[in-house]
């Protein structure tokens, strides 16, 4: 019992390895079932929250950029005058939701369960 | 090594409040912080209960280890962080008895103490999974199980040198 050992040096690449495994899980492209509905106006539009992507909406004089990036939705750069969508920040979770109002642009995740817990105190 | 049943029960008793006092000890540290995610300690307590699993045998660290977690449920826990060190303690307490036989002695309290931690968080997270029935709490391994092999060498290395002690005396 002196010594790093051959089984330490095991063990914790063992630990190492499943814990690179888990993020790169994380990383890259998991399905959590999770959906962003994109509705502009009357149009509704439906993507996946775990790939990334982008893309300008022009609609009512207001043009803005809706981002899906790294599990995350938020609104980019927007010329609306309010910045109400933009300040809003990134959310994740089903049942958030984030609305433009002049652009009549409502950003919303949907998927199964309920989206988890806001606090867990132990 | 080989006690008298006084012998034995003296150890027993020395080696709970030693992990009492750890326990506690580990309240009086606020490494939350510094690292960022909640919910960590070192699990100094590990330290007595792997000391002995060697020096006493199985059965006695099995008593000690489930009187620990009671105690420290009872003085400084709750109902529920009772049933949490409870699915933590006994994987953790099942990686400690596969390791004697699975690495014999090819194993140093280092490691032993590292796969106690992880084994420790996976036993609290699958608790608190069955508890709050949300398997997205698995997600939290990924950051439970670097922290784990931090604190398992921190301890480990603790052991290490409480080992070298014993031995001396003896």
């Amino acid at each position: 019992m002196k010594k790093l050992k051959i089984g330490d040096i095991i063990l914790i690449s063992i630990i190492l390895f499943i814990t690179a495994w888990v993020f790169g899980l994380r990383l890259f492209g998991f399905d959590d079932g999770k959906s962003v509905v994109v509705t502009i106006g009357d149009v509704e539009r439906v993507y996946t929250l775990s790939e990334n992507t982008s893309f300008d909406i022009e609609n009512n004089g207001i043009s803005l950029t809706v981002v899906i990036e790294n599990g995350y939705v938020f609104v980019g750069n927007s010329n609306c005058p309010e910045q109400v969508c933009a300040e809003y920040g990134k959310i994740s979770r089903i049942g958030q939701s984030i609305a433009c109002v002049p652009a009549h642009l409502f950003i919303k995740i949907i998927g199964e369960g309920d989206g988890g817990y806001d606090l867990i105190v132990g | 090594m080989i006690l008298s049943s006084a012998k034995r029960a003296a150890y027993g008793g020395f080696f709970t409040a030693a992990a009492l006092i750890f326990s506690y000890a580990e309240l009086l540290i606020p490494l939350n912080n510094f690292i960022a995610v909640p919910g960590f300690k070192l699990g100094l307590a590990n330290i007595c209960i792997m000391l002995a699993f060697y020096y006493l045998g199985t059965l006695d660290a099995f008593l000690i280890t489930l009187a620990k977690i009671a105690l420290t449920a009872l003085l400084f826990g709750t109902p529920i962080s009772f049933l949490f060190s409870l699915g933590g303690g006994l994987l953790a307490f099942g990686f400690l008895l596969a390791s004697k036989y699975v690495f014999k002695q090819n194993i140093s309290f280092i490691g032993i103490s590292v796969g106690c931690a992880a084994m420790h968080n996976v036993g609290q997270i699958c608790v608190a999974v069955l508890f709050f029935k949300d398997s997205a709490i698995f997600w939290y391994l990924e950051w439970l199980l670097p922290v784990s092999v931090v604190t398992g060498v921190i301890t480990g290395l603790l052991a290490v040198s409480f080992s070298k002690i014993a031995e001396k005396k003896q």
